[in-house]
């Protein structure tokens, strides 16, 4: 392979930079994958504790409306007088929730901190390709959490929309206050954030198509690195088109063109934005929205895949079909966009068709379902805190997945689409899945990040909590939708028809108050273990992927010498014939042995 | 009560963190212990993972004990009952694997937890196996495909009910933040409507010979007030016109205006020409506004005139089309009525920003989408009475909801809808009010109090409407 690059070049190369390193391009600017990996990650953390908080807030004005809880007056002001939250920084706070766990918590920092931190480590490569682009997407992400956080204390708060910030009422000022500065802070932040998005997934595709170390095939790339690389092609398909979308959106709000407008009369008059649709910003947007769920998902489902099978001590079951499952999701994630829009008024033919492809999704989510659970059987299962969130994460998988097979089912959909049905699908399937996703990552790969090791007490503690504060959250939900109560509602008081249901919102608001405060367990284990955890042992899961091989100091290039070389698949893990359970990758084969990976 | 129940929550919380936090503490007394997880973690975990599993199944039907009566509530629609037997076959389909799994989940976790003496079993793929759970749920998934299709081609099939049932027709206008539904009147057609047309009186913006007279005395009344404040605004600055202009242009007016100095009969600028102008320019951009300079009110102004005049052609030329008056639609608020086993055919508009028409106890949702008309049909079968009776609950009512997020009032967007017979829908439809007659009580003369018609007709003036208009462009 011609493109392999000078690895014994390139590690000398790394010995004279060592000695040039200041604070300022180590911890700030730098463009270590590693360095910038902890940057995407405590980024994500400090803005999925913002985006916590407001979910704590809002759920406390559902399930007690119009009660009055002075400790809200005292964080947000004017927008919750005597304590009351107002009704339009209800939205507001519901808007910027969505909008920071899904873009900048799951797929900004998600992505983010893991393939940055494992592409490099687990194929065998000195860095990313571009280690200056990689600092860039970084600081693109840092501006643009920076302004989406700033829209939410202006004057006028912040985008109100609702995540998927929908015209004409996103694009019309008059329509609501948070349509105005807030919306364009939205808008900025979010082009910026698309710029990081394309920056790191470009990066990550090239790394894992130039960079693999010699030995590592594709078909020896643990799944892993098979996830981040079809998300990585995803998010550079289909973030784009929300770029379109989101740059149509300006021209309609600040220089008169009507690509979403038609026929409005708002704030006493008549506009002269006509021939537009509302629809066309739908269909862009959800064809970015549909596969970001998977850019979502995929990433934590391959950290799952590698935190269970490694635990499980036992390999993955069907390799193969995991990579088939993950394409072929990938694929049809780009032809499901309508499933958004049944009700839109669209032709019925067209949803249809949309019907087909969704549910066609179920087959290849089923399999890697029933691949799990195999991998599980006959294993011996180590329960590490983060074995534990990976088996949460087979759970939410299924009971989220499977309420997708109504909401995929136009007939059904009419009933339910857009009610708490809805909120409770998501949270479980995309929301719940990929947070603990990311925890397994975060327990499993701390002691390559920092060197110590986490608490596993804590850890489990921090698993319960969250496990069960998540499903008393979101599985009551499902009750709330069925009973008709639509999302996106300050409050269900005005509507005689929900008088019976305050109680299931008492308790969800319960549930919520216990899971976020269980983060405290985590944000505790997880900085103190920083400086004062117990040293990590070389490779402390008996892993077999390459990143265990590298000096856990932290050093550029990552290999002190020559890179290791691979001679075998990723989930040799209790290999008859072998003394121990685990067999990494860059043992070479002994005689007679056949790699399973191919 | 529920605060007692959150901050034993929060306690609870804050003391395990605690304990930890000294477990924590004590540990770092004992250095050098191995951070591996013992056989004693896996069993304690694989344990938890039982009484969760149970746990979570007895939540579920405690919560279906709790709060199944609530839950769709009967269909109260024909098409809703098919949508209802879908759903009960889904939730079959999709409840077996949903329990098997998450079973099998932590089942095995407790049967194959971590033990010194085991090893795992080294099987990593079997083409027989994944062959059958690819096999299988495509099969199943055909079949709910084929049936749900199958409901959603009788669902949104409208041809054939318009056809043979001879549906009502009514419309449901939404706007931030209320409803408004307008039966089809004595020519059972849903007259036109054009969103240039709203004002004070007319807010769904219905197209009649009177509205329009009325529409277009509003824009010429605008128009003169408007072309008054110029002239105010061009003495105030001062502005000069230059000689040589054509007779439309405003500068000759305008000065004209400076000698006459009688500003209510100033002819003002006549924003039609240069818009004319402005098609037929084709390549030469000159402002024709040059004389305003720089002032930003003066501009404004003309602007304003400019886009009422550009108004007021569009109203004209809708005007002189063949329209479908709408003076005979019903319009109601509050409460509409519905003629139970008779279809409906709905047409949903919206005036601002997307709205969602939301019926949940007969299985219906649309959007209503600004700039576009949309459509769903249905027959009720069950009366607002029957359903008191069944639910044994005397204040049910059916309800019209708003589900698209439409501002901050969305919460509380709603209409009650009443099911009855026919004989009790004919005599209520007898005493609804045409838009006609609605129209024409909001523009009576004024009355005594003239502050109340003022605010109910903005910018309206009787004696305007018969004051000769511009004349349509050609
Ligand atoms: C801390 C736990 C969480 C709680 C208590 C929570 C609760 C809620 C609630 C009550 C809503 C508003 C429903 C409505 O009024 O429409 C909501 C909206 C939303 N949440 Fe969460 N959530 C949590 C975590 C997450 C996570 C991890 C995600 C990541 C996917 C997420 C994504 C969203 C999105 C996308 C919306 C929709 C926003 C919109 O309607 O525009 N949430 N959440
Ligand atoms: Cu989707
Ligand atoms: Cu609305």
């Amino acid at each position: 392979m011609s493109h392999v690059i000078d690895h014994g070049h390139a590690a000398d190369d790394h010995q004279d930079h060592h000695h040039h390193e200041t604070f300022f391009n180590k911890y700030v600017f730098s463009q270590d994958h590693k360095m910038i990996s902890k940057q995407f990650l405590i980024t994500a953390i400090i803005m999925g504790i913002i985006a916590m908080l407001m979910s704590t807030a809002f759920r406390l004005q559902l399930a007690y409306p119009g009660e009055k809880f002075p400790i809200l007056e005292t964080f947000l002001g004017k927008w919750a007088k005597d304590g009351v939250l107002d009704p339009s920084f209800y939205l507001a706070l519901v808007t910027i929730h969505g909008t920071i766990m899904v873009f900048f918590v799951l797929t900004g920092g998600l992505s983010g901190t893991f393939s940055n931190l494992l592409i490099p480590l687990q194929i065998g490569a000195r860095d990313m390709a571009s280690g200056f682009l990689n600092m860039l997407s970084y600081w693109f992400f840092f501006v643009s959490s920076a302004i989406m956080v700033y829209s939410v204390v202006i004057e006028t708060g912040p985008a109100s929309g609702g995540w998927t910030v929908y015209p004409p009422l996103s694009a019309l000022p008059q329509a609501m206050p948070g349509s105005g500065l807030g919306m364009t802070l939205w808008l900025v932040s979010m082009s910026i954030f698309i710029v990081s998005s394309l920056l790191g997934s470009l990066n990550y595709i090239v790394t894992i198509i130039n960079l693999r170390t010699v030995g590592m095939k594709m078909t020896r790339l643990p799944l892993t690195i098979w996830a981040f690389f079809i998300t990585a092609i995803l998010g550079v398909l289909s973030f784009p088109v929300l770029l379109a979308a989101a740059l149509l959106l300006i021209f309609d709000r600040s220089m008169g063109t009507s690509f979403y407008l038609s026929d409005i009369f708002i704030g006493g008059q008549a506009l002269e934005q006509t021939g537009g649709s509302p629809i066309l910003y739908q269909h862009l947007f959800w064809f970015l929205g549909h596969p970001e769920v998977y850019i979502v998902l995929l990433p934590a489902l391959g950290l799952a895949s590698e935190v269970i099978a490694t635990n499980s001590r036992k390999p993955i079951f069907g390799y193969r079909a995991m990579i088939a499952s993950m394409l072929g999701i990938a694929f049809l994630s780009f032809i499901v966009w309508g499933h958004h829009m049944f009700i839109t008024g669209m032709n019925p033919f067209l949803g249809s068709v949309f019907v087909f492809t969704t549910l066609l999704v179920a087959i290849p989510s089923a399999v890697k379902v029933f691949n799990y659970l195999t991998t599980l059987w006959k294993g011996n299962l180590v329960l590490t805190p983060a074995m534990m969130f990976g088996i949460g994460l087979v759970s939410f998988f299924i009971t989220g997945g499977v309420t997708g097979i109504i909401l995929g089912d136009s007939a059904l959909d009419i009933n339910v689409h857009d009610t708490y049905f809805v909120v409770a699908h998501f949270h479980i399937v995309m929301g719940s899945s990929a947070i603990f996703g990311m925890f397994a990552g975060i327990y499993h790969w701390f002691p390559r990040m920092y060197g110590r090791m986490m608490n596993k007490k804590i850890g489990y503690a921090h698993f319960w909590l969250t496990f069960v504060g998540a499903y008393g959250v979101f599985f009551p939900q499902h009750f709330l939708g069925l009973a008709g109560v639509p999302r996106r509602y300050y409050a269900n008081t005005e509507f005689p028809m929900f008088d019976g249901l305050v109680d299931i919102n008492v308790l969800v608001t319960s549930f919520a108050i216990l899971a976020a405060a269980a983060q405290a367990l985590f944000l505790f284990n997880f900085f103190y273990s920083i400086w004062r955890g117990p040293k990590a042992p070389q490779n402390p899961w008996n892993s077999n992927t390459l990143e265990w091989t590298a000096p856990v100091e932290h050093m550029h290039g990552n290999w002190p010498g020559e890179i290791p070389h691979v001679y075998r698949w990723a989930y040799d893990y209790s290999k008859p014939g072998k003394e121990k359970d685990f067999v990494p990758q860059n043992i070479p084969m002994g005689d007679g042995e056949m790699d399973e990976g191919h | 009560m529920d605060f007692l129940i959150l901050a034993i929550i929060i306690l609870a919380v804050v003391a395990i963190f605690q304990l930890l936090k000294i477990y924590e503490l004590s540990r770092e007394l004992r250095p050098d212990e191995a951070p591996v997880i013992t056989e004693a973690d896996s069993r304690m975990n694989a344990r938890l993972g039982i009484v969760f599993i149970i746990g979570f199944f007895t939540f579920i039907l405690w919560c279906i004990y709790k709060w199944g009566d609530k839950l769709l509530p009967e269909p109260a629609s024909k098409h809703g009952v098919e949508i209802d037997q879908l759903w009960d076959v889904t939730m079959v389909i999709i409840g077996i694997p949903f329990i098997i799994c998450n079973v099998l989940l932590f089942f095995f976790l407790n049967k194959y937890r971590y033990k010194k003496t085991n090893k795992a079993d080294f099987f990593a793929h079997s083409n027989k196996l994944e062959a059958i759970w690819t096999v299988v749920p495509a099969i199943v998934l055909s079949a709910l495909i084929i049936y749900g299709l199958r409901v959603w081609n009788d669902v949104t099939d409208h041809t054939s009910i318009s056809a043979n049932e001879n549906p009502v027709n009514i419309e449901l206008y939404a706007r931030q933040f209320d409803w408004t539904a307008r039966y089809a009147g004595a020519d059972k057609k849903l007259g036109d409507a054009n969103f240039q047309m709203i004002n004070g009186s007319n807010a769904l913006g219905l197209i009649t010979p009177e509205a329009i007279t009325d529409r277009l005395a509003e824009i010429t009344k605008d128009s003169v007030a408007l072309r008054a404040k110029l002239d105010e605004q061009v003495r105030l600055e001062g502005i000069i016109f230059p000689k040589k202009s054509k007779p439309v242009d405003p500068h000759a007016h305008g000065a004209a205006s400076h000698d006459a100095g009688a500003e209510h009969h100033t002819p003002a600028p006549n924003p039609e020409a240069h818009a004319k102008e402005g098609e037929h320019g084709g390549g030469h951009h000159e402002d024709p506004y040059a004389w305003a300079g720089n002032s930003k009110p003066v501009r404004a102004i003309v602007d304003e005139l400019e886009r009422l005049s550009r108004m007021k052609r569009s109203i004209e030329t809708f005007a002189k089309k063949r329209f479908t008056s709408s003076g005979d639609d019903l319009l109601v608020k509050g409460e509409f009525h519905l003629p139970v086993n008779k279809a409906v055919l709905f047409q949903f508009r919206a005036q601002d920003v997307i709205h969602s028409a939301y019926m949940p106890h007969f299985r219906v949702q649309m959007n209503a989408v600004p700039g576009m008309k949309t459509n769903f049909a249905f027959t009720p079968t069950i009366t607002t009475a029957q359903m008191r009776e069944k639910t044994k609950n005397p204040t049910f009512d059916y309800y019209l909801l708003c589900n698209k997020i439409c501002g901050n009032a969305h919460y509380n967007m709603k209409m009650v809808i009443v099911v009855e017979d026919q004989a009790s829908y004919d005599n209520w439809i007898k005493e609804q009010k045409t838009f006609a007659t609605q129209m024409a009580a909001l523009l009576a003369p004024p009355a005594a109090d003239s502050t109340i018609t003022q605010t109910l007709v903005p910018a309206t003036d009787t004696t305007m409407a018969k004051a000769p208009t511009a004349k349509p462009a050609k």
